[in-house]
């Protein structure tokens, strides 16, 4: 289980609160869904999540275990895919995997066996030799989910990872994240595909202007907001606490 | 048992230099192939100093003679005769000798002419021999009247300002051989540029930052991959230029090697102190300005300054110590002097030094990636 308490970023090169105050509880065994609008501060969070930021203040525990920088024990456990991430291009998928297979630690029999696993499943295997830069962009991100899943990890973060991809890619992933929550990992996503939420998501979380609005259940969120649907309740969430700010602001030079 | 990261980080760099054609060919045979051509083409003007030629003149009621026995082992380069000032001076501008001492009464005059190297370089003996001669000469006979006094040296510059400017030419001609040298030692910064902000730039970091190893280890093996091919580069490079030496100026390749232990121990000695020298101060700035920069631009940016203000720590004192000219690639200044004097004739060695330096920068843009960058 993943605790999120007070998070806060602020860049201070360009002097950006990114995130102001996020604070969910994520669990084993579900599929999380981050929304939010562009700007939300989501992909900072999840960045923070998978140690790849610092916060500024605030605090992330994974199973009662506060993260702290350069956690190698966590980052042995956790995985974060965004469709931005790219892999060495002169490298094929078969390098690849044995290369990151070698900084995690895992023995050759291992990586050799979740290679077979992940590549047959992806439909990379008759590719597995040829290099990376010369596939198209849905094989890329094929190969980017297999090979950081290859160390097996128990939390799976993904920042819109169907992104760009063609309905069978994303049915393919997805049905790969609904077998990954069926075994007990706890997968975050990160998307601004609503329907996604209602197919896939078990609890949600809503981050508005960097502050956390929500995090309930997908089937408890319409009610909560007095609405019928995923997309009116996000729709209102979004409007109430922007908008509050737009208030303040009016006030304020008013 | 834990791996060892650093070293799968190299084998796996490695392994990526193996895969990368463009890389291999621009580090490793481009270098090879335009300095080799690039020092034939230039053999064609090379000039080195080895000998030169000094007369000291004494007065008509002077024993030349016995000057000769004491100092001639001493300056082999110098003859030693009577005659006047004005003789001196004609045989100067002549360019009979490189230069000419005149003793006169009280007083040693050295004659030379800076535009020249040889004389240029004829003056440093000059001075050494005339503080000799004043050593010799007090008490003499010819110095009795004036036992307390020393004689003075004075040192006269027999070029015109048009001659120095060329001469001027001649010193920074030097130094561009060297230049060249150390361009090929400054690949280190461009890898190192492509290693971690190319990582960056290339979006692969995140991926590497995300392992639960060690993150200095893996920069470390990765820095050492770069090391390690600016540095057969950079040994290749010399090879071939010492190679190009030896083949194409045999007899200035002669005169370094022959000129004693010590001028060719020298030689090599420094070659090896430049590229140590320039491959420790890239290298560290490089992973600095790599480290802190986002994109390769800033980082080569970043890493540049600073090369170049190592390079001027480091040029100075080698240019004193006049090593230069043992560089086959140092003395390329007669064809900007012709320029100069308008004698400039065009022969078809001037397109082949065109071609290797053209290709010499080829390979700088390629081996820095910024082919990679535009073509993409």
């Amino acid at each position: 289980m993943i605790t999120i308490e007070h998070l806060k970023k602020t860049f201070k090169k360009n002097k950006v609160e990114a995130v102001k105050d996020v604070s969910l509880e994520i669990r084993d065994g579900e599929i999380f869904a981050l929304l939010g609008p562009n700007g939300a501060g989501k992909t900072t969070t999840m960045r923070m999540l998978s140690t790849l930021l610092l916060p500024t203040s605030g605090k992330i525990f994974f199973d009662g275990k506060e993260l702290k920088p350069n956690d190698e024990q966590i980052r042995s456990r956790i995985t974060f895919l965004t469709n931005e991430i790219r892999l060495d291009g002169q490298f094929t998928p078969d390098e690849l995997a044995d290369y990151y297979g070698g900084l995690y630690e895992m023995p050759n029999e291992k990586i050799n066996s979740r290679k077979d696993e992940l590549f047959d499943y992806f439909g990379i295997s008759e590719f597995r030799n040829r290099r990376y830069d010369t596939f198209s962009t849905g094989m890329k991100q094929k190969t980017s989910l297999a090979i950081c899943l290859l160390h097996d990890p128990d939390t799976i973060i993904f920042d819109e990872p169907t992104n760009g991809l063609d309905i069978l890619t994303q049915q393919l992933i997805e049905a790969y994240l609904l077998k990954l929550k069926e075994q007990g990992k706890c997968i975050i996503l990160s998307t601004h595909i609503l329907d996604l939420v209602a197919r896939m998501a078990d609890r949600v979380g809503i981050i508005v202007d960097g502050k956390s609005v929500f995090c309930g259940t997908v089937a408890e969120l319409p009610g909560s907001q007095g609405v019928e649907t995923i997309d009116q309740a996000f729709i209102k969430l979004y409007k109430e606490n922007h908008e509050e700010k737009a208030i303040v602001g009016r006030h304020g030079n008013g | 048992m834990r791996r060892n990261h650093v070293l799968h980080v190299i084998k796996s760099e490695w392994k990526k230099t193996r895969k990368t054609p463009v890389q291999l060919v621009t580090m490793l045979l481009v270098p090879m192939i335009s300095v080799l051509f690039l020092s034939w083409c230039l053999s064609y003007v090379v000039t080195l100093v080895d000998r030169y030629s000094g007369t000291v003149y004494f007065p008509e009621d002077f024993s030349a003679e016995e000057m000769k026995e004491e100092l001639s082992e001493s300056y082999p380069d110098f003859s030693f005769r009577n005659g006047t000032l004005e003789e001196a001076t004609t045989r100067v501008s002549n360019g009979k000798a490189d230069c000419a001492l005149v003793v006169e009464d009280k007083t040693i005059r050295i004659l030379y002419d800076s535009s020249i190297l040889t004389s240029s370089q004829a003056l440093k003996d000059a001075k050494d021999l005339g503080i000799d001669l004043s050593y010799l000469l007090e008490g003499e006979k010819y110095y009795s009247d004036a036992y307390d006094l020393y004689p003075e040296i004075e040192n006269i510059d027999m070029s015109s300002s048009a001659d120095r400017v060329i001469g001027y030419i001649d010193r920074v001609g030097g130094v561009v051989g060297m230049i060249i040298f150390l361009m090929m030692a400054s690949n280190a910064m461009t890898l190192s540029a492509r290693t971690i902000t190319g990582e960056k730039e290339r979006q692969t970091f995140d991926t590497l930052v995300l392992c639960p190893a060690d993150l200095s280890k893996i920069l470390l093996g990765k820095e050492l991959v770069m090391l390690a091919e600016i540095f057969l580069s950079g040994i290749i490079g010399s090879i071939a230029a010492i190679g190009g030496m030896a083949i194409w100026s045999p007899k200035e390749f002669d005169a370094v090697t022959e000129n004693g232990a010590e001028v060719a121990g020298w030689f090599f000695v420094i070659v090896l102190l430049i590229f140590a020298a320039a491959l420790v101060i890239t290298a560290i700035f490089s992973v600095i300005g790599s480290a802190f920069a986002q994109t390769k631009k800033t980082s080569l940016f970043s890493s540049c300054g600073m090369v170049l203000v190592s390079i001027s720590a480091i040029l100075p004192s080698f240019i004193d110590t006049g090593i230069v000219k043992y560089f086959p690639l140092s003395d390329w200044t007669p064809i900007l002097k012709s320029i100069c004097k308008d004698e400039f004739t065009y022969t078809p060695i001037f397109t082949a030094l065109a071609i290797s330096l053209l290709l010499f920068g080829l390979s700088m843009i390629l081996s820095s990636g910024l082919w990679e960058r535009t073509s993409e």
